[in-house]
């Protein structure tokens, strides 16, 4: 009799009540665990209220700036047509900021290998993680859908155009957040997963309409070059925008959109319980320091130098980019006369051109931001503070060693400039000579701003790698903050004045100047701060940090923290 | 017969105070650390240890009060208090895919020793610390007790005078304690001074010279180890075995001035004396002179950890 012993016992009355439950607990037990996290977290409430408030806040903008001058029906599909694309955006770009880390994360710390000593399967660690990771995108995405249903009561769209970019928007959100946690599957450098996501969707999305451009006059091509649009969900929204609606292309896009992504996480949950596991020896050594960085006299230079990505790999990268831009260039000066494809070579090569400079933006960011976050997040920045080093000297140390790594793409990047320049002059594909002005302007302003965006993103990145939890964080407020502001600005132009209110030219300036003003205003400030605020901001670290909503609390209270020096 | 003159401070705080938002972690702390000393820093986790390391070390900067170190103000002199002191937290905050010298000649670059100096430093280090055969050795490749090694090994790359050390021995086998506070006690007698916080208190009652506890950021007691024991200890205790007829020296104990208690405990006889300063030989005596015939008379030692869990509370912040 087990109750004479002792031993507890429960009613069988109260097992009946818990098995239910107990049932549920071991499906999906960390999808579970994580939803109810992600519930209880204040933060994805207010991003889905900040969301609908920002689409909102659109929509008026839209309909009192655009109602006097056109239809209701057109403002309402203005306004659908632009935040279908924005929303679109940011759903591919997702799974770079918000899973591509999170496993390979788990990875550098060791925890992943804890979870698979439980009965837990590839799957639900996966699973679990893109929930986890995605709860915030999926919910601000649902906030803005009532939003983005407006112009439906305007009769500027029909229905079935609204449900078809919803579902195109999500399953777009779904194929980029698991590219990133496929890649993440298989990393272990949060750079490396970023970059191989980023790759993943700029393939997807441009590369493959690319080569369905340049094929598409090929005699034969017809039977197969649908096949380069499927699998890019940029092509599922054109499809889903189109009136009239085109549901071949929609549904064949879609569908293949939707297999891609489940081919990529059944893959990632069927290789995970392989390749968690650290090769043999556990830890690879890095390899050594180009000849010469011994003699560099700052030692976080040496590091920084230490740690940078293989210059075989960036320039494997980049010399890929270079060399299309400079196939299409050769291509549109070969071209007899000014024909289509004199200047659709030219505008391929602008394209390559402006990708490379984004790819080598990308990868000061995340370089500026990677030394500090890992410092960081490790404990040898503390350490590397009670040393003599100063703050200023550990940041010339990382600005020293930015350089060294980004100079090279930075000079190939204003080479490409050159080279176009070149192009608009010798052989002016545009014919018109303001038009060609305008094209030579927009050039050697990307020269410039290359100069200031490295000025701003070698800054802020660092600012931003030193106070963000995680790495793909920092890169992510680092280009947010850089990058983002002049797109903004265009956008709100065109929602308020039309696509014809305003001129390339005005455009051209506008984009011009307020990526100058947010590169110049965001790198000093970010230089201040890091010239100021160096030892605190690692000291937040180990201290108590307020949440945003935290203020409300102290409301009333008197301060009991004192003031610090810097 | 006048008391020999204490030592130097090596490390004074005075009324040092840190918060943390709401939370005081340190509440008005004076301390003292004599040069030369081997001093153990004790309390509960949450106590305040860590952050008073911290403060002493320049990471942190206290919310009042005044730390020295050496003769240098933590806050108004940082740069000269962190060319003096050897800082080791409690955790690694090494770099995994780095060689051994590698990560040692790094830090010595840090502290600005010149390259010409540096190998010969680097490797006068490894041998302290008993690392010399693991120089080209991955850092992620080390177990914890020689990754342990290798925290103290930087934190001697500059010939610190006052090391702050952080549970080094948290996490080690036993075999692996031992020569930690061997290396420890060596660096004592080559005048370091060394402030040592750890849980395992009777590793500091052998090795430390002084110990301070500390509870919710509150000094409770600071000074030598021994005294530690006399002040905090409330009575002296003692085992007694006699041949036959326990009951019967009981009654004979309890008749004595000097014992407050007397109780046989797994067949011996715990007795409980009044106060520290009674010699515990009129146990024996009492029993003689008693007609009882003893068998064995044994003073219980009162260990740190009971006077630790005796002085303390457990409490945290």
């Amino acid at each position: 009799m087990e109750g004479e012993l002792g031993a507890p016992t429960l009613p069988m009355s109260a097992l009946a009540e818990l098995a239910p439950s107990a049932g549920m607990m071991t499906f999906l037990p960390i999808v579970e665990r994580e939803l109810r996290v992600a519930a209880r977290q204040p933060l994805a409430f207010l991003l889905r209220f900040f969301a609908a408030l920002v689409a909102t806040l659109f929509w008026l903008t839209l309909l009192g700036a655009r109602s006097a001058v056109t239809t209701p029906a057109h403002a309402g599909q203005t306004f659908f047509t632009v935040a279908s694309v924005l929303l679109f955006i940011g759903c591919a770009l997702s799974g770079i900021f918000l899973t591509a880390d999170a496993i390979s994360n788990e990875k550098r710390e060791g925890t992943l290998g804890l979870l698979f000593l439980t009965d837990l399967r590839g799957y639900d660690v996966v699973l679990g993680k893109l929930a986890s990771s995605s709860v915030r995108a999926a919910y601000a995405l649902l906030g803005v859908f009532p939003v983005l249903a407006l112009p439906l009561l305007l009769g500027g769209v029909t229905a079935g155009q609204f449900w078809r970019v919803v579902l195109t928007l999500l399953m777009t959100l779904y194929l980029s957040l698991v590219m990133g946690i496929a890649i993440s599957a298989f990393a272990r450098q949060s750079r490396t997963s970023m970059g191989a996501t980023f790759l993943g969707m700029l393939f997807l999305t441009a590369v493959l309409p690319l080569l369905y451009y340049v094929i598409e006059d090929w005699p034969g091509s017809a039977h197969f070059r649908f096949l380069l649009l499927w699998p890019n969900p940029g092509f599922t929204l054109a499809c889903a925008l189109e009136t009239p609606p085109n549901p071949t292309g929609y549904w064949s896009s879609l569908s293949v959109t939707v297999l891609l992504a489940t081919g990529m996480l059944l893959t990632a949950s069927r290789a995970l319980p392989r390749v968690w596991q650290e090769r043999s020896p556990s830890v690879r050594p890095l390899r050594r320091a180009q000849a010469g960085a011994r003699s560099i006299v700052n030692p976080v230079a040496w590091l920084s130098i230490r740690q940078q990505p293989s210059p075989g790999l960036v320039w494997g990268l980049l010399g890929a980019v270079a060399a299309i831009c400079g196939a299409f260039a050769m291509h549109s000066v070969l071209s007899p006369g000014t024909g289509r494809w004199m200047r659709s070579s030219f505008l391929l090569a602008f394209v390559t051109a402006f990708g490379a400079h984004q790819l080598v933006k990308y990868m000061i960011a995340a370089e500026a931001s990677r030394r500090f976050s890992e410092d960081r997040a490790s404990g040898a920045m503390e350490l590397l503070l009670v040393t003599p080093l100063t703050p200023r000297q550990i940041v010339a140390g990382q600005r020293q060693a930015l350089w060294r790594f980004a100079r090279g793409p930075f000079f190939l990047c204003a080479l490409l400039n050159i080279l176009l320049l070149c192009l608009l002059i010798l052989k002016s594909p545009f014919g018109s000579a303001s038009t060609s002005f305008i094209w030579q302007v927009a050039v050697l302003g990307g020269i410039i701003l290359l100069g200031l965006d490295y000025y701003a993103l070698s800054w802020v990145g660092m600012w931003h790698g030193l106070t963000r939890k995680r790495h793909h964080h920092a890169v992510m407020h680092t280009l947010g903050r850089v990058m983002l502001p002049p797109w903004i600005a265009v956008f709100v132009i065109i929602m308020t004045l039309g696509m014809g209110g305003a001129g390339a030219n005005d455009l051209l300036t506008l984009w011009f100047t307020v990526s100058v003003v947010a590169a110049v205003m965001s790198g000093h400030f970010a230089q201040s701060r890091l010239r100021d605020d160096f030892r605190r901001a690692v000291r937040a670290g180990v201290e108590h940090q307020e949440k945003p909503w935290e203020w409300l609390e102290r409301v009333g209270k008197p301060p009991v923290a004192a003031q610090e020096p810097a | 017969m006048s008391t020999p003159a204490p030592p130097p401070a090596a490390v004074q705080t005075i009324g040092l105070t840190r918060s943390y938002g709401q939370m005081v972690a340190l509440n008005s702390l004076d301390l003292t650390v004599y040069k030369g000393d081997l001093f153990g820093f004790i309390g509960s986790n949450g106590a305040g240890k860590t952050t008073t390391l911290r403060i002493l070390a320049t990471f942190l900067t206290p919310t009042a009060g005044q730390a020295i170190v050496l003769g240098h103000d933590v806050v108004r002199e940082a740069d000269a208090v962190r060319h003096v002191i050897g800082y080791m937290p409690d955790f690694f905050g090494v770099y995994k895919d780095m060689e051994v010298t590698e990560y040692l000649d790094f830090f010595g670059a840090c502290y600005k020793i010149p390259t010409a100096q540096r190998e010969k430093t680097v490797n006068d280090v490894l041998e302290l610390v008993g690392l010399s055969e693991k120089k080209g050795a991955l850092i992620g490749a080390l177990s914890r007790g020689m990754q342990q090694r290798l925290g103290l090994a930087r934190v001697l790359i500059h010939d610190p005078q006052v090391l702050l050390l952080d549970e080094p021995a948290s996490g080690l086998d036993p075999r692996a304690r031992i020569e930690m506070m061997a290396i420890l006690q060596e660096l004592q007698k080559m005048g370091k001074t060394i402030i040592i916080s750890s849980h395992i208190l009777s590793e500091l009652q052998t090795l430390c010279n002084r110990v301070a506890i500390i509870e919710r950021g509150k000094l409770i007691y600071s000074g030598p180890v021994q005294g530690v024991r006399d002040q905090m200890a409330t009575g002296r205790i003692v085992w007694v075995r006699v041949k036959s007829d326990p009951e019967k020296a009981i009654e004979i104990l309890k008749a004595r001035a000097e014992v407050t208690e007397a109780v046989t405990n797994d067949g011996q006889i715990k007795v409980t004396l009044v106060d520290h300063e009674t010699d515990h030989s009129i146990v024996a005596e009492a029993l003689v002179q008693g007609g009882a015939r003893v068998l064995e008379v044994r003073e219980d030692e009162l260990g740190l950890e009971e006077v630790f869990l005796r002085v303390t509370r457990g409490e945290t912040q």
